[in-house]
């Protein structure tokens, strides 16, 4: 019987139907992700049409130059992976583990500024929401800036898993502990789970920071 | 890095710039940063998920979830919006 010359588990006949099989796992998971933050979506935008001049107030409070700077964060961390799936394919290891470094710097960074953000609305009296030093006066300002700390909050625990994620592969290639090119696969998944934490992120900050804020 | 890849980059980072921008100056029509958040998804989608490239159940998976969305959003907002 001929050797198997890359990792495959027991239950898989060729790599391509391991491959596929991974995919389309990793997809499932990521449809069920997009689910969950549907419904906070769902209840931004109700939120929005059911008091829009309570939100604009709520809004004009929000940051949002600086949650752009965060997206721009972001999304460079979304290139590095890419980058991080490209050297994997060439076996261009030295830079695979640099491009992971970078992209969970990137991710820490975002995490860092959204904690600035938050600090800083605390400061303000906008957070917690039920505050009593709010400068907001409608009730219906005060909820919209509860929905804000759960869908921001909810998101910026994706990015922490997406860092970690990121950290401990790069220990695990560094210590020899994930071998590669055999678990490149891997790689890709994780890569995929960052590019749906940024397709997010870019949905979130468009809902939450931008449209409204004339009404 | 490929110039396609930095392409993809750069056209996100001013589709960012662009929608920023537009709330910024104009906010009574800052609905419109939507479209410049869908055009930022496709790109990303498209430039670094490279979802063409997959088989056509992954792509199913992904329209799934948007389909999802979609029924979820209409069916709740149509009371409101018809009022």
């Amino acid at each position: 019987m001929e050797p198997r010359r890359e990792y495959l588990a027991e239950h898989f006949q060729t790599p391509a139907q391991q491959r596929e099989a991974t995919y389309l796992g990793i997809w499932l998971f990521l449809a069920t992700e997009l689910m969950m933050f549907g419904g906070v979506f769902l209840v931004i935008y109700y939120y929005r049409v059911a008091h829009t001049q309570a939100v604009a107030e709520a809004m004009r409070h929000l940051h949002y130059l600086l949650a752009g700077a965060n997206s721009a964060l972001l999304l460079t961390g979304s290139l590095c992976m890419t980058l991080v799936v490209e050297a994997a394919r060439r076996q261009a290891y030295t830079r695979l583990k640099w491009m992971l470094a970078a992209a969970a710097l990137f991710g820490l960074a975002f995490l860092a500024i959204k904690g600035f953000e938050y600090a800083w609305e605390v400061r303000e009296g906008l957070l917690p929401p039920g505050s009593p030093n709010s400068p907001l006066t409608e009730p219906a300002s005060r909820l919209y800036f509860n929905i804000y700390l759960f869908a921001t909050g909810l998101h910026a625990v994706h990015v922490l898993i997406a860092v970690v994620l990121a950290a401990g592969m790069l220990f695990r290639i560094h210590t020899g502990h994930m071998q590669l090119p055999e678990r490149a696969v891997t790689l890709e998944a994780v890569a995929f789970y960052w590019h749906l934490v940024d397709v997010i992120w870019i949905l979130l900050y468009v809902s939450l920071y931008l449209v409204g804020r004339g009404a | 890095m490929s110039p396609r890849l930095f392409a993809v980059w750069l056209g996100l980072l001013l589709l960012l710039g662009a929608t920023v921008g537009l709330a910024h100056l104009f906010p009574r029509y800052a609905w419109f940063a939507l479209l410049g958040a869908a055009a930022q998804v496709a790109l990303l989608l498209g430039g670094f998920v490279r979802l063409q490239d997959h088989p056509a159940l992954v792509r199913f998976f992904a329209l799934g979830a948007g389909f999802w969305i979609v029924l979820m959003f209409t069916l709740t907002l149509a009371d409101l919006l018809t009022r």
